[in-house]
Order: C-alpha cells, then structure tokens, then sequence
C-alpha cells in the first residue's frame, strides 16, 4: 500500500513539474494570466479559473500592473475586464472590456455582445452594438459567437439592425460549430439553429 | 496499468464528486468508465474509456455485485462503446429500471438515435427520458421538451403536462453549466413555448 501510495506522489509530481515546465517554456505567463484567465476563452495560456475561485483583489492587482506596462496586452486587458465585473465595478469593466475587444480579442469581442445582449449596466443600450461585435467575434473563430449571432439574426433581434454577415457567412458558422465542438448539447443546439436558418433563407 | 490504477484511486479520493452511498466502494469499473455526468457516479468521469480493460473490470464487478445499477450502466456503457450495442441492452435495461437517471437518459437516447442498428422506439424514449427528466438528469429536462416540441411524440401519450415541462426548463436553466447549456434551454423554451403542446 505504502509503496503504491509512493509511486502515485511520484508521478503526480512529475505531472505537476511538467506542466510547470512547459508554462515557463512559454515566457509570456504572467500572474494575471494564473489569477484571471477564462476556463472557456480559446487565447487563454493557462487553464481558467472558475468565476468562483477568482481572487478579485490579487487578480485585479496583477493584471493592473501588466497593462501599465504593456497596454497593448490585450489578453490581460479583457482578464482585467472579467475581474473588475466580478468586483462590481460596472462602468470600468465595460470601458476596459471594450479597449480589448477594439484591440481585436475575440473574448472581449464576444463579451461585450453578450452584456449587450443581456442589457447588462453600462453596456450599450443599441442591440445593433451587440451585432457588430458578435459577428466580429465569429469572424475570429470564437464559437460562442458563432451560434449566438445565428440565433439572433433568425429570432429576429437584428432586425433593426444593417446585418455584416451573410446567410452563406452563417451556414459557415455553424459548420465550424461544428467541426470544432462534438458536445451533445451543442449538437442539439446546432441542429435547432440549422433548422431556424434554413427557414430564415427561405424566407428572406 | 496497477500504477495508472494507483494514481487515478488517490486522485479519486481527493476529488469533489458525488457522496458515497454508505457500505459502497469504488471498483476499477468506476475508475475506468463512470461518466462524467452521471450524478451516481462514485469516482470522477472518464472521457476516453479504455475498452478491453474497462469491460474486463466492469464484468468482475458486476459478477461480484450483480444489483449494483450503477456498475450495471458502466457495464453497458463499456459495452455499447466496443460496438456490442445487443450485449448492452440488458445492463442498461437493468439500470434505467433500477432508477439510474444516467442509464435512462443514455437508453433513451441510443434508441432515439437508433444507434448501432437499436429498434427505433418513441414511445420507449418518452418514457425513459420522462422520468430521467423526473429525477433531475439535465440533459433530459432539455431532450424530453424539445422532442415534444418537434413533435417527436406525438404517437405516444405524452406523460408530463405543460407546467411539468416547464418546470423541467425551469429547473434546467438553473443546473446549466456554461453558455451553450444556457443558450441551448433558452433555445428549447422558446421552441416549446411556440410549439401547439404548450398552448
């Protein structure tokens, strides 16, 4: 038992030295990347930390300090966003957000959106704000954007809206989805909104 | 392979995951084939099960503990990935009976799907999903709507009333994990909301 015990230490040491390893190999880590990266942004450099276990206080200090001395990180500008929403700070969330998003962060891009969206504080109140930045997003490659622009272009929320994307734009879109992502909630997903575009083409 | 064994118990052991039922311990057919989101697994979800040894431990267990439900479904889940979907049947079969929320979602849908040439049976699946649904597995509170939706039921007696379905996409919106499993309850009510069952 004690000689198992002893060889699974063993290897999940060296696991945990691996991966240390291999963070370092990058050199571009920094603590707010540890303290404030998203689980599911796809520019992430480490693995996310959930929305609960961020420590707002430390997580905020640390990408402060990286975006004082290189504000064109875009990545730690849009994880500065992510933690000073947490932290309730609404309108510097919002103006921070927006500097990564018009610095082309596909994650900031796709925020931004979704507090648009959902009519978030200090967000803007033109829905048509949200369909330029999804459908900038999608354009990037970020799949969450993908779908949420198709589904509100065929729920008929960009309605008031001058559309960027085509229906071809989005048939694109949805095949990426689903090129990329095999989840079987996603599948469901994706097969509704094939439906609701194909509708949505034969209506136009 | 007693080495992998060791590593993933001692991680088993300090990892969050569901309760213990008192008297139950974790087999190596727990380590090598629970799913990740069977709310009765007892050891964390594994993604890429290992066939031949996942299938080799699961039927000791299930020689040695034959009621076990839970062992019953990774028995039939280890079975049905190696493409034995007939030597499947009965264990998850067992398990659904049994009230495995997980086995009678996972039923429901390879015979939804007809998958591995299983008999397509709507009725079968309605029933299944509808009490998996009951029981509060997500990805039947989604399922189990929005087939009433499409109208995937309509030959059979739809068991669960308006409210009842609501109350499933209520519940669901509160358990989704993450924006697609959002975006997709939001997409479901609002597809059953339209639908000639909900008015």
């Amino acid at each position: 038992m004690r000689s198992k015990f002893s060889c699974a230490i063993v290897v999940v040491a060296a696991l945990a030295a691996l991966n240390l390893a291999s963070a370092r190999a990058d050199g571009h880590i920094t603590a707010c990347d540890r303290l404030a990266s998203h689980p599911e942004d796809p520019d992430k450099v480490v693995p996310g930390v959930p929305t609960s276990a961020v420590d707002q206080p430390a997580a905020i200090a640390a990408c402060e300090v990286v975006v004082a001395d290189d504000p064109s990180d875009m990545r730690a500008t849009y994880q500065l966003a992510r933690v000073l929403f947490y932290a309730g700070r609404s309108a510097d969330a919002v103006a921070t957000m927006q500097v990564a998003a018009e610095g082309g962060y596909r994650q900031a891009q796709f925020v931004m959106g979704a507090l648009i969206s959902n009519k978030r504080p200090d967000a803007s109140e033109d829905i048509c704000d949200a369909e330029h930045w999804w459908y900038e997003s999608a354009k990037n490659g970020r799949l969450a954007a993908q779908v949420s622009y198709v589904r509100h272009v065929t729920k008929g929320y960009f309605d008031a809206c001058e559309l960027r994307a085509s229906v071809k734009d989005m048939e694109a879109f949805l095949d990426n989805v689903r090129q990329n992502d095999r989840d079987y909630y996603v599948r469901l997903l994706l097969a509704d909104l094939t439906e609701d575009l194909a509708a949505y083409k034969a209506g136009q | 392979m007693k080495l992998l064994t060791s590593v993933l118990s001692a991680v088993a052991l300090f990892a969050a995951g569901p309760a213990f039922a008192e008297g139950d311990f974790i087999t190596e057919c727990d380590i090598l084939v629970s799913h990740g989101e069977d709310p009765d697994r007892i050891a964390p979800g594994v993604d890429d099960v290992l066939l031949f040894a996942g299938r080799a431990a699961c039927e000791d267990a299930v020689a040695k503990d034959p009621d076990n439900p839970r062992l019953r479904y990774q028995l039939g889940r280890v079975l049905f990935y190696s493409g034995e979907a007939q030597a499947s049947l009965p264990h998850l079969g067992f398990a659904a009976e049994a009230g495995s929320e997980q086995a009678q979602f996972v039923l429901g849908y390879i015979t939804d799907e007809g998958l591995q040439g299983i008999k397509k049976d709507p009725c079968k699946v309605e029933d299944l999903w509808v009490r998996s649904a009951r029981q509060g597995r997500f990805a039947a509170r989604v399922s189990y709507p929005r087939h009433v939706a499409h109208g995937k039921f309509e030959s059979c007696g739809i068991q669960a009333s308006p409210d009842e379905i609501r109350g499933f996409l209520t519940a669901a919106a509160d358990q989704a994990d993450g924006y697609y499993q959002q975006l997709l309850v939001a997409e479901v009510t609002d597809t059953y909301e339209a639908s000639s069952h909900a008015k």
